[in-house]
């Protein structure tokens, strides 16, 4: 049961996006302020930190679990849902994409995708499961900040992870990224852009980028698997690493369907601040791979394609 | 929902009782326009029974999102949602029972909310064969915006609901 309800935690999220016909309030609402919150209540389900997931609840939280799971009202009772007596799991990861952040007066909602990997029994910690999923949230202006008034995430019947194999060949999860392997020619808006080497490495433990530009300018990648999260992670260095995203850490947040995959990191800048960062992976029929790569500069409110790569194999 | 593309819509018929939030510590008050809201969402429902795509649709903004329940991809705007509900290709879903039960609304004067529990039945269609009846249940949220004239329509809805056996 402690499984269950530790994996119903999973879902929160933003949400943007109305036509002119809708008027929004933006003059009122700060995107990033919301986000601040999503972000908290993120790192605070990894860290175990059930005070923090509290404190960013109304004190009268609506909780609508997945699986047509009762409404849960009010701390009390969220409480108990989350952390029955007697309960015991461990989150071995948790991610939340923010596709969507709007808002109206003092109400906010948000959307995204999530990715949770629990250990339902902590006496068994080769028992681990992954849920990938949808949340919506409505939030609340308070003195504190935004909190969450409501809460709703859905996701299929969780998949149990590989944990009985060290090896990291014919692992389904490891085998994520095989659509993007090979020699490819990149275009951008019709224009040859550059070269990239996709490699499978250190027996299929980890893969490497090998990009080279129109100038020569060169990047390189190494994707590899990070057991404990079950999440692939990315660094990407340049060799202008010094300036702002010459250097990049992300992690994969989602999957979609048809295979298609997205990294997201933060990148903090010299001076003070950071933006967000993100790279879609889409898989295409003809065997090519569509690379999207976005930033926000607004917590994920607004995303601004940044390069946008047709790949075709060499 | 099993078999093909199941257009789920938590399609529900009629809106029961608006329960007004008496959650602990102290609840967020209906909104002002519950009746109003309460309207759209039993047109959207009441859509999904006469199977009238038009007055399904008639209830959302045009960029209004939908997010499919079990963790399927969004689906974003007035195109992508009217394909996915109401494919050429397919005969229509014909929904025999549909019920959202409002248990809250709420929001402020540009953005509003509501959500209850759902309770859906449909037939499907098995060639020559008497259909079968499948059903489910769970729970819905709705976002409202104001459209031009100053009315509502949704701007996002989802659902959360059992996962069917065997899956």
């Amino acid at each position: 049961m402690s499984a269950i309800r530790a994996l119903a935690l999973a879902a929160l999220a933003a949400s943007p996006g109305l036509l002119l016909a809708f008027p929004k309030d933006p003059d009122r609402l700060d995107p990033a302020a919301v986000r601040r919150t999503i972000d908290q209540y993120t790192v605070a389900w990894r860290t175990g930190d059930s005070a923090a997931i509290v404190r960013l609840l109304a004190p009268d939280a609506v909780l609508l679990p997945h699986h047509g799971g009762a409404a849960r009202r009010g701390l009390a009772e969220i409480e108990s849902f989350w952390w029955p007596a007697g309960a015991r799991f461990r989150i071995d990861a948790f991610d939340q994409t923010v596709d969507e952040i709007s808002g109206g007066g003092d109400l906010a909602y948000a959307r995204g995708r999530f990715r949770l990997v629990v250990a339902p029994d902590t006496a068994n910690s080769r028992d681990r499961r992954l849920s990938q999923g949808n949340w919506v949230a409505l939030f609340r202006r308070s003195d504190q900040g935004w909190r969450i008034s409501h809460r709703l995430w859905d996701d299929p019947r969780p998949v149990t992870l590989d944990t009985t194999s060290a090896g990291c060949r014919g692992d389904p999860e490891l085998r994520v990224l095989d659509f993007w392997l090979g020699d490819w020619v990149v275009r951008a808006g019709g224009i040859r852009v550059g070269t990239n080497r996709v490699t499978a490495a250190l027996d299929d433990c980890a893969i490497t980028e090998e990009w080279t530009d129109g100038s020569g300018g060169r990047g390189n990648s190494l994707f590899y698997y990070e057991p404990a999260a079950a999440q692939w992670r990315q660094v990407w260095v340049t060799g202008q690493a010094k300036r702002p995203g010459g250097v990049k850490e992300k992690r994969l947040v989602a999957h979609y369907p048809g295979g298609a995959v997205r990294f997201e990191g933060e990148i903090r800048l010299p001076g003070g601040g950071h933006y967000l960062d993100r790279t879609t992976l889409y898989p295409m029929a003809d065997s090519g791979v569509r690379q999207l790569i976005e930033v926000s500069e607004n917590g994920g409110a607004t995303w601004r394609a940044v390069f946008e790569g047709d790949y075709r194999r060499r | 929902v099993p078999g093909r593309r199941i257009p789920y819509p938590f399609p529900a018929i009629r809106l029961i009782l608006l329960l007004p939030a008496c959650s602990p510590g102290g609840a967020a008050a209906p909104h002002p326009d519950e009746n109003e809201l309460r309207h759209v969402v039993e047109r959207y429902t009441a859509g999904w029974l006469s199977g009238d795509s038009a007055a399904v649709m008639g209830a959302l903004a045009p960029d209004a999102v939908f997010t499919p329940h079990h963790g399927l991809m969004p689906l974003e705007g007035d195109s992508a949602i009217r394909q996915w509900w109401f494919p050429a290709a397919s005969p229509p879903i014909k929904i025999v029972r549909f019920t959202l039960s409002p248990e809250q609304t709420g929001g402020s004067d540009s953005l509003a909310y509501a959500w209850g529990r759902l309770d859906l039945a449909w037939e499907n269609a098995r060639g020559g064969a008497a259909p079968d009846t499948a059903t489910n249940a769970g729970t819905w949220l709705f976002i409202f915006r104001r459209d031009g004239t100053g009315g509502w329509r949704i701007a996002h809805l989802t659902s959360s609901d059992t996962l069917p056996r065997g899956r």
